[in-house]
């Protein structure tokens, strides 16, 4: 268009598949959390256990007579995994990415102008939670992999892999598994306040909250009930399910099933809720 | 081509009843929908876009029925909604792209659209400003933006000029005109009598969830006959009023008491001699001019539905 002429024109042209839309949505909201350096800085700070698991790796190989104490195996990915639960980073970073994803559209006017728009409700979850998950991924799976790489190129063989070959499925299994999870709960929260951080402390209420609970519990020495009433217990004793140690779990297999309860109460809040909030706004 | 067609569509809100068997044909064009608060003019535009579904009825938009193809009809809607839409962090040019991605563009054709519509909407200059720091005025043109940058044929605009100031209220419609000129179809959901008078074709009144009346604004402009205002002195009350009835004359009266009377050929010196025959005696007779505010007055008054 000719700069000179700015009266309205039409505009015809190709349209993409509906998938390209919600990634659109979820490049957005990406770049705009990767503009707060807070985050930015979060991330780093979650990434100091890869550092000191690399570390770990590392010196085990140049001191041998260390492998008494630390061993390299299938369980220090489990271990990693889990601890990246147990030590927060995968709950603040949900809480960061989450909390307000679906609340501030919500305040903000711009849930009605999505839905407006010929995406769907789903359409729009998927948007949403495709940052959430990567931002979860991005401090538990890609580390993960990336002290694969560390192992392989600190080894003469290959090490772990020879006595588990299937380690790396495994972790790309839990991590995703996990990451859906905190994904799909963080977002029904969001989705029911306008604001982020009601949403967030409701967040961080309830995935501590039960924990606490539990812990207290543990060390009043009461008969306390199983680790699967703890949202990050369930994800932590789940973990041995995928990594094939059943037997030193917990609960594994009502801890996988109370989480998919969880996810699937999660999905019907989001869906009662995302089918009605543009009507009240 | 018939752009709204809508047959016994009801709409609910758990027991109340916000749209109450709805009944219209919307030809394309500038259409103005008018009513007073809580009339259901925002219910009929959230029930297009499928946000709504209706508890009995049907609807086509555009020759697809709602509900069933929502995306479909919402990639030939645009919506423009009352409430302020921001996306925080997000600059006008950013926000307009965004909604072109998701209303089906490609990245390269959403952004060079966005510039595209933004400086039709005189938002050229402030492009790469944050929307929650822009004024009133701006926040409402990135709306217009918003609601055009994925070309639609049909726009439903919710309260376009509220909270503008009149300039800004009236570079608001030229651009709802200019649209309109375009071939865009528009649906202009207001309370402001003007703006309807400013850029619509045709209106649609709607009250207390019933369609009220539904017209050209060229034929409620054009009054048939002669319409007089008169107050008679009477000793018989009515007897003024069953004298006129009598003669098959059209005539109401208004909150004041005083009666309007519709002449076609007549000459007003009839009126007296109906006076007289009935033993009153007029004391006020003047041409009357129904400004369109009044004809919807009245027409809320009556509460029936006028559809031409």
């Amino acid at each position: 268009m000719p700069l000179h002429d700015l009266s309205y024109q039409r505009f015809d042209t190709r349209r993409t598949e509906r998938l390209a839309r919600s990634l659109a949505m979820a490049r957005m909201t990406t770049s705009l959390l990767l503009k707060r350096r807070s985050f930015l800085l979060l991330l780093c700070a979650c990434w100091i256990p890869v550092i000191v698991r690399a570390a770990q790796i590392y010196i085990v190989r140049q001191v041998p007579q260390l492998s008494q104490f630390v061993t390299v195996d299938a369980l220090l990915w489990q271990d990693f995994l889990t601890q990246q639960v147990e030590y927060l980073p995968v709950i603040l970073v949900a809480l960061y990415a989450g909390a307000g994803a679906i609340s501030a559209d919500l305040s903000s006017g711009a849930f009605v102008a999505y839905l407006s728009k010929p995406i769907s409700r789903f359409d729009y979850f998927i948007g949403k939670a495709i940052p959430v998950l990567g931002a979860i991924l991005v401090v538990t799976l890609v580390p993960a992999l990336a002290l694969f790489g560390v192992q392989l190129s600190v080894a003469e063989d290959f090490g772990v892999l020879e006595t588990a070959p299937l380690l790396p499925l495994s972790v790309i299994a839990y991590s995703l598994w996990m990451g859906l999870y905190f994904t799909v709960f963080v977002l029904a929260i969001s989705c029911l306040s306008r604001s982020g951080r009601v949403a967030g402390a409701g967040f961080v209420a309830l995935a501590l909250g039960s924990r606490i609970v539990l812990a207290t519990m543990w060390s009043l020495r009461l008969p306390s009930p199983p680790k699967f009433f703890s949202m990050m217990d369930a994800a932590t004793d789940s973990a041995h399910v995928f990594f094939g140690n059943v037997s030193s779990g917990d609960a594994p297999y009502l801890s996988i099933v109370a989480m998919t309860s969880l996810m699937l109460l999660s999905a019907v809040v989001l869906r009662r809720r995302l089918s009605s909030a543009e009507v009240a706004s | 081509m018939t752009l709204l067609r809508a047959r016994d569509l009801t709409v609910r809100y758990g027991d109340k009843e916000a749209l109450t068997s709805l009944s219209l044909d919307l030809d394309a064009g500038v259409i103005g929908l008018l009513g007073p608060n809580g009339a259901g003019k925002s219910t009929l535009l959230k029930t297009l876009l499928g946000f709504l579904e209706p508890s009995r009825g049907s609807a086509e938009v555009l020759g697809l029925p709602i509900g069933k193809n929502g995306h479909a009809l919402r990639q030939r809607l645009g919506y423009f909604p009352e409430r302020p839409v921001f996306i925080p962090g997000l600059s006008s040019i950013e926000t307009v792209a965004l909604a072109g991605e998701i209303g089906g563009l490609t990245r390269t054709d959403a952004l060079a659209r966005a510039h595209e519509v933004l400086w039709f909407a005189g938002l050229g200059e402030a492009r790469y400003r944050l929307v929650e720091e822009f004024s009133t005025g701006m926040q409402q043109r990135t709306k217009l933006a918003m609601s055009l940058v994925h070309d639609p044929d049909f726009v439903l605009l919710d309260e376009p000029t509220s909270g503008l100031d009149p300039v800004g209220r009236r570079q608001m419609l030229d651009l709802v005109r200019e649209i309109g000129e375009r071939g865009v179809s528009v649906l202009l959901s207001t309370h402001l009598l003007h703006d309807v008078e400013s850029v619509c074709d045709s209106v649609v009144l709607l009250d207390k969830g019933k369609l009220v009346l539904q017209r050209k604004l060229s034929e409620l402009k054009q009054q048939p006959g002669w319409v007089y205002e008169i107050r008679v002195r009477e000793d018989e009350p009515g007897a003024f009023s069953d004298a006129l009835a009598e003669r098959g004359l059209t005539f109401e009266e208004d909150r004041d008491g005083q009666l309007r009377v519709t002449l076609e050929e007549r000459p007003t010196r009839f009126l007296f001699e109906v006076a007289h025959a009935s033993g009153a005696e007029i004391r006020h007779l003047r041409r009357f001019e129904r400004s369109l505010e009044e004809q919807f007055l009245s027409a809320v008054d009556r509460g029936e539905p006028r559809a031409s």
